[in-house]
C-alpha cells in the first residue's frame, strides 16, 4: 500500500516516540485526577 | 480486628498553555473547577463532600473545600519536567460552613491523608511522556522520588487527539541501593500522551504505598487515575502570545 508522505510521517511521529514538547499554544485541557487509597486497618480506627 | 477501608479523592482541573519558548518550554495555568472526597470503612460508615453539591462540610474536610476556585501556574521543560510550579501547598482553609456533626464523622475525616499536591499530579500529568527510543528510564515523584522502566506502547486516540501509549513499571532496585523501595510497593501503569497538547490525557497507574499517606494501616494500595474530560483550543490565550512576541 503506498502512502503519502504526511500520512507515512505521522505514522512514524507515533510508533517513535519523540520528547515531548510539540505543545501548543492556547491548548486547553480539563482533566479528572483521582486517586484512590485503599488499605487494612488495624492501627487507626475511628468510630 | 483489621477492617478495609477505602479513601478517593477527585480533581477537575483545568489547565492551559499560555506559551511556548523557542527551547519547548510550557507555560500553563490552572484553575480548580471541583473536588470531591468520599471514604468507607467496612466496620460501617461513610464520609463524602463534593463541592459541586455541599455547601458545608466536617471540619476535617475543610482542607479539601479549599482547593476549589485555586489558580496556580507552572513551567514544563521540553521533557515533561516540571521546572517550577506557583503553589508551594494547597491552601488549608477557606470560608465554607462547617457542619458540626458527629464525632464519627469527625474522626473519618480527620483520617483523610491530606490533598494529592499539585506537583505530584502535574507530575504525572506531563513528565509520564515519550522518551527518547523505545524504553528510557525517569524518576518520577510519587510523594517519594521513584526510578520508572518506561516503554512505547503503540498509539491511541483520545478526545479527538492522538496519542502514544506508554507502559511503565518500578525498575529492579539496586542491593545497595540507599533508600530501597519494597517489592509491595512497586508501581505500574498506563499512560496515553497526547504530543499535540504536550501531556497525558489518560494515565492509570496502581501500586503500594510507603510514604506517609499511609495514614490508614501498614498495608495500603494506591491508584492514581487521570483521564481527559474535556480538550480545546482557547484561540484568545493564543493571539495575545502572538502579540506578546511581536
Amino acid at each position: 500500500m503506498r502512502l503519502s508522505l504526511p500520512a507515512y510521517a505521522m505514522a512514524a511521529a507515533l510508533v517513535s516516540p519523540v520528547f515531548a514538547g510539540d505543545t501548543q499554544v492556547g491548548a486547553t485541557v480539563t482533566w479528572g485526577l483521582s486517586s484512590e487509597l485503599t488499605g487494612q486497618t488495624g492501627t487507626k480506627r475511628y468510630g | 480486628m483489621p477492617d478495609l477501608s477505602s479513601q478517593s479523592e477527585t480533581i477537575d482541573l483545568k489547565g492551559t498553555c499560555t506559551s511556548v519558548a523557542a527551547d519547548g518550554t510550557a507555560s500553563w495555568t490552572f484553575t480548580v473547577e471541583g473536588v470531591s472526597v468520599e471514604t468507607t470503612v467496612d466496620s460501617g460508615g461513610k464520609l463524602k463532600f463534593d463541592s459541586k453539591k455541599d455547601k458545608e462540610c466536617v471540619k476535617g474536610l475543610v482542607r479539601y473545600a479549599a482547593i476549589k476556585g485555586v489558580t496556580f501556574t507552572a513551567t514544563v521543560g521540553a521533557d515533561g519536567g516540571i521546572k517550577s510550579c506557583s503553589l508551594e501547598a494547597w491552601p488549608k482553609t477557606c470560608d465554607i460552613k462547617i457542619d458540626k456533626s458527629t464525632t464519627v464523622k469527625n474522626s473519618a475525616a480527620n483520617l483523610f491523608h491530606d490533598p494529592t499536591s499539585a506537583r505530584e499530579w502535574l507530575e504525572l500529568i506531563f513528565h509520564t511522556g515519550p522518551g527518547k527510543g523505545k524504553e528510557w528510564k525517569r524518576t518520577l515523584y510519587f510523594g517519594n522520588q521513584e526510578e520508572v522502566d518506561m516503554k512505547s506502547d503503540g498509539a491511541e486516540t483520545v478526545s479527538g487527539d492522538k496519542c502514544a501509549r506508554i507502559k511503565l513499571d518500578t525498575a529492579d532496585q539496586p542491593r545497595d541501593a540507599a533508600n530501597k523501595i519494597p517489592r509491595e510497593a512497586f508501581k505500574s501503569g498506563k499512560v496515553s500522551y497526547s504530543t499535540a497538547a504536550g501531556c497525558a490525557l489518560k494515565v492509570d497507574i496502581k501500586g503500594g504505598i510507603v510514604a506517609d499517606k499511609s495514614v490508614l494501616g501498614v498495608s495500603s494500595q494506591a491508584r492514581w487515575e487521570i483521564e481527559c474530560l474535556k480538550r480545546g483550543f482557547d484561540a484568545e490565550v493564543a493571539k495575545a502570545a502572538e502579540r506578546a512576541q511581536k
